[in-house]
């Protein structure tokens, strides 16, 4: 089982020319979960949770620094992060959701990271300890937030867990559909282009010049 | 007597602002609260935020407002991507997925958030939110508004006359005719991010000396009726929105700036990039400055009142207020397209008969909470203490050479602290400032700071402040001397902020004054790339990865 998800897992890496692409990708990642964890922090009514949140977040910045840095080395030139959004997870469905829905988040996290480190343990040591030392805080944020949701959000923890598995498998149903119907909507707007320019012969020009309206 | 809430949303800065009786009561910059720089996504968090703020229930809202119409954008798009066939397929399809997937359902969505009825909600004209933000908030009567930016619906620039209903549209310039369009090929050109790094073309350019005014006249014509032309074929922003500038342009000005690269001002090529920018700015000044001419022989106003993304350019308002026919010339802080949310909610607030208050203080964001960051600072495991004098207590530390982080009252509206979430220092020791630079904020060396002020020695240490604009830094204005090395610009000039005696830091300026400082350096409290900082948490969590030496919430401090 364990040989079977490492090879999932691992597989995009044996691919040529990949490994930068996925290292920004997760820096991404972290860098979006570090964004999240920040509004986290200010929404939450416990300062204690607060401040966990904050430190989570810190964490997270850091590992994207640490994963961009990697990128960075691995394609020989300078990448930046795209700027995304996040999913405001925390304001649409409440705390105890959002933290189990992160919970989910760092057990996948976790098991991948386990898998890289051992995918690179031989074949580059410097990528496999900084990815060791991300995996050393994603095991404590996968039990702090076990703790969370068995001790001050236990009431109705096992809804919060069902509520946020149904949202994490949607995004990634999500995500699968996108992909699949994304070449068949280029296709479709392409014909519609091409069908609806003539249409449009008569369009405005570059009119310059001031309009006087009365 | 109606309560409206005004929006902005889906292209870059989303923001919410509530009117109640014709009086602003809160604005909200989305990003400010999703921690998502320039978040464009629908402000349900401002939107929640100012409801909470108004204290009053999505049901009471009479009237939830867009800042512009989202089926005339459509329309411009698509008619855009078809003028650039074959070329714009591309863009078609990008173009038609954000707005079907999103833009073109905007007001159905504000409705399922708020839980309003779909009647309540209306849209406006772009350039007539961003008129209504300039001419209700502006200090003074007997006015015309000039809006500039990079494209609305179809215009790009437009003059207002006051009226009853809002602003009334006297003459516009249609896209793609657009100063901000051509700044914005500029800033990407010289490899900054669009809509968010002309600032830094602005800094940028005062190191640069302007000896590529013939090649940029090329492409930016003012003509005599004020009005002015860009060479459209070296701007292709269809194609490219996130380059802006088509080949053509790159023949014109030589290659462009890869965007990683450190910026090194003593290198040629380097050097070369600050003479572009320097030209592009004078260019845009230029044409800035008739824009203005041409505002006043339409109307004949004494006084000008500025909005748009352009309006953002603190050096060309100074010149327009220098060399324009204007008195006084007035800024909407919050001049980008954020600003159209608060242009909404007035216009809004006309339409439902209200008269408008003309009294406007930017500090309309979410408060700061002391007893809160108290708490969470010691679960963070800071010292955290309550003072009884901040005040003094700060200004004791900013004498030694302290980097102070100052949180106090609501939160600022526009891209600029204000003295409610800022970092402090001394402004007389370059050092300070070098340090705030590349250790606390982590970006370009080349980027100024700016002063702040008290209103009664301005004028002592700043040419031309206080006026209109220096309250909020949309101005710079020449510094009498050199004392203040530390945030005045290398061309000698310094965007200023000038504090009355209602102003967040007037209490902190006066015990500075005992130390022998008339001024500080005041920048954003944030670092590079960031968001400024809103809640209190967002200021620890500053504190915390930053390292200032302080920070003060109020009359809380807290220290390591
Ligand atoms: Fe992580
Ligand atoms: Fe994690
Ligand atoms: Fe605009």
């Amino acid at each position: 089982m364990r040989a079977l998800a490492d090879f999932v897992y691992t597989f995009s890496w044996r691919l040529p020319g990949r490994r930068w692409r996925r290292l920004l990708a997760f820096a991404e990642a972290e860098a979006e979960s570090a964004l999240e964890l920040r509004c986290a922090a200010a929404a939450t009514s416990d300062p204690e949770r607060a401040a966990l949140y904050l430190k989570h977040a810190a964490d997270e910045a850091r590992h994207a620094e640490i994963l961009q840095r990697r990128a960075t080395l691995a394609r020989g030139s300078a990448v930046s992060l795209p700027r995304r959004g996040h999913a405001r997870l925390f304001e649409r469905f409440g705390e105890p959701v959002f933290i189990a829905y992160v919970h989910r988040g760092e057990r996948r996290g976790r098991r991948q990271f386990e898998a890289h480190v051992r995918f690179f343990e031989r074949r580059d040591p410097a990528l496999a300890a900084a990815l060791k030392s991300i995996l050393a805080d994603e095991r404590r944020h996968e039990s702090y937030t076990a703790e969370l949701l068995a001790g001050p959000l236990a009431d109705g923890a096992p809804a919060a867990r069902r509520r946020a598995r149904r949202v994490d498998l949607g995004d990634r149903w999500r995500r699968v559909g996108s992909a699949l119907t994304g070449p068949l909507f280029a296709v479709l707007m392409l014909l519609l282009y091409v069908l609806a320019a003539p249409l449009a012969l008569g369009a405005r020009g570059d009119r310059a010049g001031w309009r006087t309206h009365d | 007597m109606a309560a409206v809430l005004g929006v902005s949303a889906h292209y870059h800065d989303a923001a919410a602002a509530l009117v109640v009786d014709g009086r602003i009561v809160a604005a909200q910059q989305e990003e400010r609260l999703s921690r998502v720089k320039n978040d464009p996504s629908l402000p349900r968090m401002a939107i929640d935020a100012c409801l909470a703020l108004g204290d009053i229930e999505a049901a009471a809202l009479d009237r939830v407002v867009f800042y512009e119409n989202p089926y005339r954008k459509l329309e411009r798009v698509m008619v855009g991507s078809f003028a650039a066939f074959p070329r714009g397929a591309g863009f078609f399809r990008r173009a038609l997925r954000s707005q079907l997937g999103d833009k073109l359902w905007v007001l159905d969505q504000l409705a399922a958030h708020l839980g309003v009825k779909r009647e309540r909600v209306s849209f406006v004209d772009h350039h007539q939110s961003h008129a209504a933000s300039a001419l209700d908030c502006a200090p003074f009567d007997d006015a015309v508004a000039l809006t500039i930016d990079g494209v609305g619906e179809q215009e790009s620039t437009a003059i207002w006359a006051p009226a009853d209903g809002g602003p009334r549209r006297v003459a516009s310039i249609d896209y793609p005719h657009s100063l901000g369009l051509f700044y914005a090929a500029i800033t990407a050109y010289l490899g900054f991010r669009v809509n968010e790094g002309e600032f830094k073309v602005m800094g940028l350019s005062a190191y640069g000396t302007s000896r590529f005014d013939d090649e940029v006249n090329q492409l930016l014509r003012v003509a005599a009726d004020g009005s002015f032309r860009l060479r459209t074929s070296a701007f292709d922003e269809h194609l490219r929105p996130d380059r802006a500038y088509g080949d053509e342009l790159v023949q014109l000005l030589g290659p462009a700036r890869e965007s990683q690269r450190p910026w090194d001002l003593d290198s040629g090529e380097d050097r070369r990039f600050a003479d572009l920018a320097a030209s592009a700015q004078r260019a845009l000044e230029e044409a800035v400055l008739a824009l203005g001419r041409a505002a006043h022989e339409r109307t004949g106003a004494r006084h000008l009142a500025l909005a748009g993304g352009v309006a953002l350019n603190c050096s060309a308002n100074a010149r327009l207020l220098a060399e324009g026919p204007f008195e006084r010339v007035f800024v909407q802080p919050a001049a980008g397209d954020a600003g159209g949310a608060l242009g909404a909610a007035l216009l809004g607030a006309r339409s439902e008969g209200d008269a408008i208050d003309g009294r406007f203080d930017p500090a309309l964001g979410v408060a700061a909470d002391p007893d809160r960051a108290m708490a969470v600072a010691r679960h963070l495991g800071l010292n955290a203490d309550r003072v009884d004098d901040p005040e003094r207590e700060a200004a004791e530390r900013l004498a030694g050479g302290a980097i102070v982080a100052w949180v106090r009252g609501r939160s600022e509206w526009g891209p600029r602290a204000l003295g409610q979430r800022s970092l402090l220092t001394r402004g007389d020791d370059v050092t300070l400032r070098d340090v705030l630079n590349r250790r606390i904020k982590g970006r370009e060396a080349f980027r100024p700071f700016a002063p702040v002020v008290r209103d009664e020695h301005a004028s002592a240490l700043f040419e031309g402040a206080p006026n209109d604009m220096t309250p909020a830094m949309t101005t710079v204005c020449r510094a009498m001397d050199d004392s203040l090395p530390g945030c005045t610009h290398v061309d000698g000039t310094a965007r200023v902020q000038t504090v009355g005696p209602e102003g967040a830091l007037d209490g902190l300026l006066r015990a500075m004054e005992g130390h022998g400082q008339r001024a500080l350096l005041n920048t954003s409290l944030n670092a590079a790339g960031e968001p400024l900082v809103a809640h209190v948490t967002d200021a620890l969590d500053f504190f915390v990865r930053r390292k200032p030496d302080v920070l003060y919430v109020e009359d809380v401090r807290i220290t390591r």
